[in-house]
């Protein structure tokens, strides 16, 4: 058997049998290096090098920023507006969950991050109005997916950092897209509550709301995705140093502003957001690693050559690719999927011209829709936490939501125009 | 919170102050502190390393991600052993590191390598990874023991 596959062998042997998945990369890489004699030493270079790099600090600044956000209060005071705007309409809870999900997905660059600070808030809430909470639990998981399309996304900086290209266009690039999957899933979900027959008339508590005494109090919070987007798209900030103001502002405004936290909280804010950012660059470094052997030992050269042969017929080999992304992304995360099929795919998007902007705003959205497909579906698993809902009940109305997400997938997949008008606009190519 | 937590925060709490401490003097005072960029990347690893050894003690199997739906078909007992498993190949890897990680420090030690922006030794940087390295793999050994005894 060849080593390259004995590497992937290795490496999906591993997975199903328990290994965390960065172990399992490093543990397929390392007995591959080993056994073809390739040189173990350039492991510590690589992994250090791997992580030492100034765009991928935005990871772990941007998940602080989303911590502290969330614990100074700024989810429940939008929450409470947005339910307030759009209460009035029928399935008003199901919309405004959409719409504030939405909104979070420009605070937040993580999916499971967005369901935590979300899901307390937006599940009460629809089931105080008629809704069951295994479905408020899953559409909140589903409307999560748009965190990793509307910038910021963890998931675009790690792709950006593949693929040598810039992290701002990336993130420009997926705000229509966000846009586009968020619209889908409002309809849809309101589609979903009318025929259940829930929340059909408007509720009487939100006739009585005062919305200008609302609108002052989120103020502060809606400026927010203004600071951190408008920063990067002024010129003013690279992604890197947006994410360091966004905990700025957070802190200033949890602290000085809305009073919510206090010195104490720094402690917890800080260790809940260093080892989000380490399970992910557990596998950024490691998949890094694997990415490396595998070029080594020609199977990136070997799976891209395959990918060629069926480049001839371009719409058919999307529409495969798009497959194969999606089942990867029900088995896997993200950041592994790049680190395994970005590197082969590249010479294929060279061969066909394809723009890697727009390639990266498809391929996030199939693994965006992983994150609500079982069995790996990592913004179910934290809906179900959260909530204190039995996983089971979550995955049957899953499928509904996958569906919706892959509708709009379509749509971004053969309209390419849609991920690529604002980045040519503000970038000119 | 075990002492990797702690200092997890610290190094977070140091990365976020240079941060934006050079945000600030670039466009307030137009003085940018390029070298900073080289205290804050290795910063990184260090935080990376300490926040995996953290989410190793997370919860009964860990805060890392891995794939579940098939060994939870297993009886208890094998399931334990499968994230037993997960555990031991975890601290296997992290031990190898940790010895090539070692290795790098003493060569750079000895060839007297420099860091690019401040130019300091640059085993002040990678000295501590194969320490760190280590830890990891101790934790992930005491995980498995953890799992096992249920």
């Amino acid at each position: 058997m060849s080593l390259g596959a004995v590497l992937l062998l290795l490496f999906l042997g591993l997975l199903v049998a328990r290994v965390p998945v960065a172990a399992a990369l490093g543990a397929a890489a390392l007995w591959v290096l080993w056994a073809g004699r390739l040189g173990l030493g350039v492991v510590s270079y690589n992994f250090q090098a791997g992580i030492a790099k100034f765009p991928l600090l935005a990871i772990p600044f941007f998940i602080l920023a989303g911590v502290v956000m969330d614990r100074a209060g700024i989810a429940e005071r939008i929450v409470r507006l947005t339910v307030a705007l759009v209460g009035r309409v029928r399935a008003g809870a199901a919309v405004a969950s959409v719409a504030v999900t939405m909104f979070w997905g420009a605070v937040s660059g993580s999916g499971p991050a967005t369901v935590a600070a979300l899901a307390p808030i937006l599940v009460p809430m629809m089931t105080r109005r008629g809704y069951d909470k295994p479905f408020a639990s899953v559409l909140v998981a589903a409307a999560a997916e748009l965190s990793i399309i509307i910038p910021p996304s963890i998931a675009f900086i790690v792709y950006a950092t593949i693929v040598s290209g810039s992290i701002a266009e990336q993130f420009l690039a997926g705000f229509l897209p966000g846009l586009v999957m968020g619209l889908v899933l409002m309809a849809g979900a309101a589609w979903m509550v009318s025929r259940r027959g829930w929340d059909q008339e408007p509720d009487p508590d939100t006739q009585r709301v005062p919305v200008g005494r609302l609108l002052r109090e989120a103020f502060w919070g809606l400026l927010t995705p203004l600071v951190i987007l408008g920063g990067i798209y002024g010129g003013v900030f690279t992604p890197t140093e947006a994410a360091v103001v966004a905990v700025a502002w957070g802190l200033f405004v949890g602290f000085f502003v809305y009073r919510t936290l206090r010195v104490r909280d720094l402690l917890g804010m800080l260790y809940e957001a260093s080892v989000s950012s380490a399970v992910v660059m557990a596998i950024v470094a490691w998949a890094g690693i694997f990415a490396w052997t595998a070029d080594t030992v020609g199977l990136v050269r070997d799976l891209s050559r395959a990918a060629m042969a069926l480049a001839g017929r371009p719409y058919l080999f999307l529409a495969l690719l798009n497959l194969v992304l999606l089942f990867l992304g029900t088995l896997m995360d993200a950041v592994s999927i790049y680190f395994v099929t970005v590197p082969m795919l590249i010479p294929v998007l060279h061969h066909l011209g394809w723009d890697p902007v727009w390639f990266g705003v498809m391929m996030t959205v199939n693994l965006a829709i992983g994150q609500i497909t079982p069995p790996v579906a990592v913004n179910l698993f934290v809906a179900a936490r959260v909530n204190q809902v039995p996983i089971e009940q979550l995955w049957r109305q899953a499928w509904l939501f996958a569906a919706l997400g892959v509708a709009g997938l379509v749509v971004i997949t053969y309209v390419p125009w849609i991920s690529q008008v604002l980045p040519r606009l503000l970038y000119g190519r | 919170m075990g002492l990797e937590g702690y200092l997890a925060a610290l190094v977070l709490a140091g990365m976020v102050v240079v941060a934006f401490a050079n945000v600030l003097a670039r466009y307030l005072f137009h003085f940018p502190l390029a070298a900073t960029e080289e205290l804050v990347t290795n910063g990184f690893v260090w935080l990376t390393l300490l926040g995996i050894a953290a989410g190793l003690r997370e919860g009964a199997e860990g805060a890392h991600i891995r794939f579940v739906a098939l060994t939870d078909r297993l009886p208890p007992a094998g399931r334990r052993w499968a994230a037993a498993f997960g555990y031991g190949v975890t601290a296997a890897v992290f031990g190898v590191l940790a010895y090539f990680a070692l290795a790098q420090a003493r060569d750079e030690m000895l060839l007297d390598v420099r860091s690019p922006s401040l130019n300091l030794p640059n085993w002040l940087y990678t000295g501590p990874t194969p320490v760190l390295a280590l830890w990891v793999a101790v934790r992930a050994l005491q995980g498995a023991g953890r799992v096992l005894r249920g």
